[in-house]
């Protein structure tokens, strides 16, 4: 499309202007704000709206509305549409009015509806709106991408830039009433929707009834079958049952066979009891008489023999008794020979110990006449010890201070000095230690040791004082002690002088072996006793001597001494012993005699008594068989006993034929039989009444199965379900027919459009690199958007770009659109007061670069910057004015 | 002499998968219509009895109201009914002539043939019965009723039985085949005089002794059928072939149309005899096409049979013996002014649609949903369809391919217009 010319009348702040275009090139329509510029734009596109019909009132169309003028707006335009040019002419709110002019190819006049009509025709067939609103670029509007990817011109120029032939008109259309189809039946993401998912939803239910039908009809069948199978049951166990009934039968038979043998063996055994007893008794009462003849005659002949023997019993009885009297004389001699004996032996015992008093008397005279004598001599020594004083201990204490002195003295003439005074002179008197003394010439001089500190002072001229060291002190002092000492050890001995003491210990030394002497002498003497239990001893035996001799009255016979006495002693002892043993003896003689009499006595009574029992036996005996015998003789009592045993015999063998029946018939086992046959029977009738049961049962099922009419269910059930799903397959070859074209539509116009982008990209890039250079690049996604900018090997996605640099790439985008689009078929490429934020160098290489489309398409550039595009070559420049 | 009338394979309650919408319950009230009109026809031609041989009940299960229905138009007709227990109704435990429901309500001029041998229904006339007892008899009924039939002696004597017969079976060895050699000589001898089948839906006269038939259905139920729909009266006398005539009672057709197309001339044709077919809400069309069609025609083809399967009772694609290709030439898709990307994607699309024009291997669903079930046993177990899925994701293919392009040529015409 070209506009050559716009003619704007009474619209918004216009009075009349008419703008005159060149045919191709770039025009700038330049005026300061509020002149009108966008106005321009606006007319021409409520001319070209459809909708903003002559006669409509709406406020697109009173947006036009002069300001101040009772007028209604005008616009007209002079236009190139593909193969038509025309004027087209609108006024609108008041004298409405739309003329139409077709110049070429063919004129033509219109006016009213037919010439909006028929302007809406040339637009629709040869205006690509989408183009139209793509190429159009405002400031300040939103800087976005352009749709070109509708635009079927572009697609077309696409199409041809690319070399491939991809394009087709009304490709979207098609497209969006495939995508309606193939939405009835799918939903976007490819689920089965609407009447598809309805059929689904039918056939899955009709399938479920089918098959639940199915199963019901299955069911039938398998009951008809199980109730033939009842049935063959029910008429196999009837078939039998004769069969088991008979087997009780027979079985009954044998078990009353058996009771009656059972019955048969009873009598037997009864029969058989009752012969045995009767026989029994018949040999009983037989045996009774035979024993008691028995009896009687063995009576007979004991008592005889008793008679005998009491006979012989009655002689030792007497022999007895005077052998008895004659070991009683013996045993009293005996006894009287003892006492005798007895006697003798006392006296010779009383012999003995007199004689033994004898001498123990003498004995003790001669001790107590020798133990008196050591008592006197004992005494005198005693005495005599207790006048020596000086014992070993004393002696040694002596001794030792003697020694002690000796020493001391030593020492201190071993370390004192020696002082010796001389007179010098007659008469000197010299106190030592305050002990005046008088010395001569002639006097031995006076020699002192001197061991302490001594004074020597000569009365009235000297005062000599000697001072000893101090060790020699203290030896002095010690020898003064042991001096001390010794003088009261001499004191307390009681002698004189050291030798002395030696001599009256060595006395009293002597003086005590002689009272030991005599001690031990006296002590022998008196055997431990004393001397007045030796007295006393003494006249004891004297009297007791005394005393038996005046007992025994003579001394007849009193033998010599001891040792005879002791002999005597002995002979009696044994003749008592003697006696004694004799005694014993004529004892147990008397004894013996006794007891043979008492036996032979008491064999001559029980012998006796014997006879008398045996006797009176025999009496009873022989009365009792006298008895038995009145009553029933011996011979019919054999014959009885005779028959009895043949009877029980006879009874044996019947008991015997009895047993034999019994055990042929074994009524245990008939009556197990019986039992099992019973059970048998039982069993049976239980099967045939559960089977029965069961054919009955499953009778009465069949019968309300069949009658539901289940097959015919399941054919109806199957019916509807293929129903349903012819339904749901005709249905669904439909869904998926639209499904394959849609599919395949899409996949084809997304293939297309990448095949478009190839060139509109070369000639974005084509462009770009004028104003950019060389490095400028872009990327552009299937459907003509731009998606990031490449410059100076750097990439940034569109989105961040500067807003200059995203109003110079649009601007780009869209006359590189411009560029491809043929002439006929291009739209006007219109930038509204654009570019503002551009630098002044780019703005200059832009300004180039729109330049350079000029040749096929319009660039309407409108500004209020003149100098803006001062760079644009061979630029028209129509200025407006208020 | 005596004059009846000879009908079989009544099939009540006999449901058919390819009926739409309410067709089924049209289709089973037309067995029950067709038993009425015997009973007039009966009347008018001057039968003496209704003799149906065999399969009056589609099976023994049936819901009570299918039973006292037939039974309710049974009372109207006119002269004595006898029924042959079949295949399909044999005398088994669950029998249908045993139950409640069929005894409480059968008429009294209704009798039921439940037991083999001779019926006297007059003096000198006796049906000899070979009902069936279950659904696999071992051997020959009908032969086994034949050895109490008595020598020739007077008595007019017309066998009843159901089943294939040898002669048209040859090729199965089934010891239950009827042997028609027995029949021929007993017919020959005199001692029998009419046979009267049931089993085969199409009526058919067997051997040359024109004395045993098949009635055929008195209601169509299958496509492959030979003149079904129709009933014999029989007219038997001593010494003579029997008079056999057939009437019409059945009021529904179903129809194969084998038809080649090769233009759009031939898609009007087809357009044209569909739109030609009488009472179309008894009509149940098969078609086997085969042909070669553009895009275009193919559109066409799939107006014509979604128009004509609204008015139709029933109208299915005779899968294995349909063979489409269709053809997108370039010209096609210039002439609906296809450019651009939509030509491409339309290429694309052509060629899986011709990729798939060799022997078509489908999708199993497909297959298994058109597969022909002409008689589906009753209770057989393990049908397909209960493991049938439905799988919205299935990949494009030629089916699906030519139908996208269908839809664009559609949808371009419409924008077009």
């Amino acid at each position: 499309m070209r506009i050559h010319r716009l003619t704007l009348r009474h619209v918004k702040g216009i009075s009349e202007r008419t703008v005159v275009l060149p045919d191709d090139g770039v025009v700038v329509i330049e005026g300061p704000n509020e002149v009108g510029k966008s106005t321009l734009l606006e007319a021409l596109d409520r001319l070209l709206d459809s909708r903003c019909k002559a006669t409509s009132r709406s406020q697109a169309v009173r947006d036009l509305q002069p300001v101040g003028v009772d007028a209604g707006p005008f616009v007209e335009a002079e236009l190139t549409v593909g193969p038509y040019r025309v004027v087209f002419a609108k006024q609108w709110l008041r004298q409405t009015a739309t003329t139409l002019r077709v110049l070429s190819p063919v004129s033509e006049q219109l006016a009213g509806e037919q010439a909006q009509a028929r302007m809406a025709q040339i637009l629709e067939e040869c205006l690509d709106r989408p183009l139209f609103d793509a190429l159009r670029f405002a400031q300040g509007t939103e800087v976005t991408q352009i749709p070109l990817a509708d635009s079927s011109v572009l697609a077309e120029a696409l199409d041809g830039a690319a070399g491939a032939d991809l394009h087709t008109e009304r490709g979207a259309d098609l497209l969006s009433t495939v995508e309606k189809e193939f939405l009835t039946y799918f939903t976007p993401t490819g689920r089965p929707t609407g009447d598809l998912r309805a059929a689904v939803v039918e056939v899955t239910a009709a399938q479920d009834a089918a098959v639940h039908a199915h199963q019901l009809l299955q069911e039938a069948h398998r009951l008809i079958a199980d109730r033939e199978s009842a049935r063959a049951m029910v008429q196999e166990l009837d078939a039998r049952t004769g069969e088991v009934e008979a087997a009780v039968g027979r079985a009954r038979g044998r078990v009353e066979a058996a009771a009656e043998a059972a019955e048969q063996d009873e009598r037997a055994v009864a029969a058989e009891r009752a012969a045995r007893q009767v026989a029994e008794r018949a040999v009983a009462d037989l045996d009774a008489r035979a024993r008691l003849a028995d009896d009687v005659a063995r009576r007979r002949t004991a008592a005889d023999e008793l008679e005998a023997e009491l006979g012989a019993a009655r002689e030792p009885v007497g022999a007895h008794s005077r052998h008895f009297a004659d070991t009683e004389a013996e045993r009293a001699r005996a006894e009287q020979a003892l006492d005798s004996a007895q006697a003798v032996a006392e006296r010779a015992l009383g012999d003995h110990d007199h004689l033994a008093d004898r001498a123990e008397l003498a004995d003790l005279r001669d001790r107590s006449e020798s133990a008196r004598t050591l008592e006197t001599q004992l005494a005198a020594a005693e005495r005599a010890l207790a006048g020596q004083t000086v014992t070993a201990a004393v002696l040694r204490t002596v001794v030792a201070a003697a020694q002690e002195s000796e020493v001391a003295a030593a020492a201190v003439q071993a370390s004192a000095s020696t002082m010796t005074v001389e007179a010098l002179a007659d008469g000197q008197v010299i106190e030592v230690d305050g002990m005046a003394q008088t010395l001569g010439t002639g006097d031995a001089p006076l020699d002192r040791v001197v061991s302490r500190d001594t004074d020597v002072v000569v009365p009235g001229a000297v005062h000599v004082r000697i001072r000893p060291q101090a060790g020699v002190v203290a030896r002095a002092d010690r020898w003064e002690r042991a001096q001390e000492a010794l003088c009261a050890a001499l004191e307390g001995a009681g002698v004189p002088d050291v030798a002395t003491a030696h001599e009256a210990a060595q006395r009293h030394e002597s003086a005590v072996t002689q009272v030991q002497r005599l001690r031990t002498a006296l002590a022998a003497t008196l055997e431990g006793s004393s001397v007045a239990s030796l007295t006393e001893r003494l006249g004891a035996r004297a009297d007791a001597v005394a005393a038996y001799l005046e007992e025994r009255g003579d001394d007849e016979g009193l033998p010599a001494d001891v040792e005879q006495a002791r002999a005597v002693q002995r002979a009696a002892r044994r003749e008592v012993r003697a006696a004694q043993d004799a005694v014993r003896g004529a004892t147990r003689a008397r004894e013996q005699a006794g007891e043979a009499l008492d036996r032979a006595r008491r064999h001559l009574e029980v012998t006796e008594s014997r006879l008398s029992g045996c006797r009176s036996e025999l009496a009873d005996r022989v009365t009792q068989l006298e008895q038995t015998r009145a009553q029933v003789c011996d011979r019919v009592l054999a014959d009885e006993a005779t028959q009895a045993r043949t009877l029980h015999e006879e009874s044996l063998r019947d008991l015997a034929d009895a047993r034999q029946t019994l055990a042929e018939t074994d009524p245990t086992a008939a009556r197990r039989d019986l039992e099992v046959a019973h059970e048998a029977l039982q069993a049976h009738r239980r099967r045939s009444h559960e089977a029965r049961d069961r054919l009955n049962q499953l009778k009465g099922r069949v019968e309300m199965v069949t009658g539901e009419g289940r097959a015919e269910a399941h054919e109806l059930a199957v019916q509807a379900f293929e129903d349903a799903r012819a339904r749901l397959l005709s249905l669904d070859r439909r869904a998926r027919a639209a499904r394959q074209l849609h599919r395949t539509l899409q996949r084809h116009r997304e293939q297309a459009h990448e095949t478009y982008v190839r060139p509109f990209a070369a000639a974005l890039e084509r462009l770009g690199r004028q104003v950019y250079g060389e490095t400028f690049e872009v990327t552009v996604s299937r459907d003509l958007v731009i998606t990031h900018r490449g410059l100076h090997g750097t990439t940034v996605p569109f989105e961040s770009l500067s807003g200059g640099a995203k109003e110079q790439l649009g601007i780009l985008a869209r006359l590189a659109v411009a560029a491809l689009v043929d002439s006929e078929h291009g739209v006007p490429v219109v930038i509204d007061d654009a570019l503002g934020y551009t630098d002044p160098q780019r703005l200059r290489r832009v300004g180039e670069v729109l330049g350079a489309p000029g040749a096929s398409s319009q660039v309407i550039l409108l500004t209020c910057t003149p100098a803006r595009y001062d760079d644009i070559p061979g630029a028209t420049t129509i200025s407006l004015t208020a | 002499m005596v004059r009846f009338m000879h009908s079989a394979d009544w099939q009540v309650g006999m449901t058919r998968r390819w009926l739409q919408g309410d067709a089924q319950a049209r289709f089973t009230a037309a067995r029950i219509d067709a038993v009425r009109r015997m009973g007039r026809l009966a009347a008018e031609q001057g039968c003496e009895f209704l003799l149906v041989a065999g399969d009056v009940f589609e099976s023994n299960q049936l819901h009570r109201q299918t039973v006292l229905r037939a039974l309710e138009v049974l009372r109207e007709v006119p002269v004595p009914v006898y029924l042959l227990p079949g295949n399909h109704d044999p005398l088994d435990a669950v029998t249908v002539y045993r139950q409640r429901t069929f005894l409480d309500a059968c008429p009294a001029h209704v009798h039921v043939l439940d037991r083999a041998g001779p019926y006297a229904v007059r003096p000198g006339l006796e049906l000899v019965a070979a009902p069936w007892h279950g659904k696999h008899p071992d051997r020959d009924l009908v032969a086994d009723a034949l050895e109490t039939v008595g020598p020739a002696d007077g008595t007019l004597r017309v066998v009843v039985g159901h089943g294939i017969v040898d002669v048209l079976d040859p090729s199965r060895d089934r010891s239950a085949a009827i042997a028609t050699g027995p029949l021929e000589r007993a017919l020959a001898e005199g001692r029998i005089h009419y046979v009267a089948l049931g089993d085969r839906h199409s009526r058919t006269q067997v051997g040359e002794s024109g004395a045993i038939w098949y009635s055929g259905a008195c209601e169509v139920t299958d496509p492959r059928e030979d003149t079904p729909g129709d009933v014999l009266v029989v007219e038997v006398e001593h010494g003579r072939a029997p008079e056999v005539s057939a009437h019409h009672v059945g009021t529904w057709a179903f129809r194969v149309l084998r038809r080649d197309l090769s233009g759009r001339s031939d898609v009007r044709s087809l357009d044209a005899e569909l739109r030609a077919l009488p009472d179309k809400d008894r009509t149940v069309v098969t078609l086997a096409l085969r042909g070669t069609l553009t895009v275009e025609e193919f559109a066409d083809l799939t107006d014509v049979t979604e128009h004509h399967a609204a008015l139709l009772a029933g109208l299915r694609d005779w899968d294995r013996h349909t063979d489409l290709v269709v053809l997108a030439g370039e010209d096609d898709l210039d002439d609906h002014g296809l450019g651009g990307f939509v030509a491409a994607a339309a290429r694309d699309i052509r060629t899986l649609a011709t990729a798939g024009a060799a022997p078509r291997e489908g999708s199993a669903q497909v297959e298994a949903q058109q597969e022909w079930q002409a008689e589906r046993p009753p209770g057989s177990s393990s049908q397909a369809w209960e493991h049938w899925r439905y799988d919205p994701m299935r990949d494009d293919d030629a089916e699906s391919a030519r139908d996208a392009l269908a839809l664009l040529y559609r949808l371009t015409r419409e924008d077009v217009r």
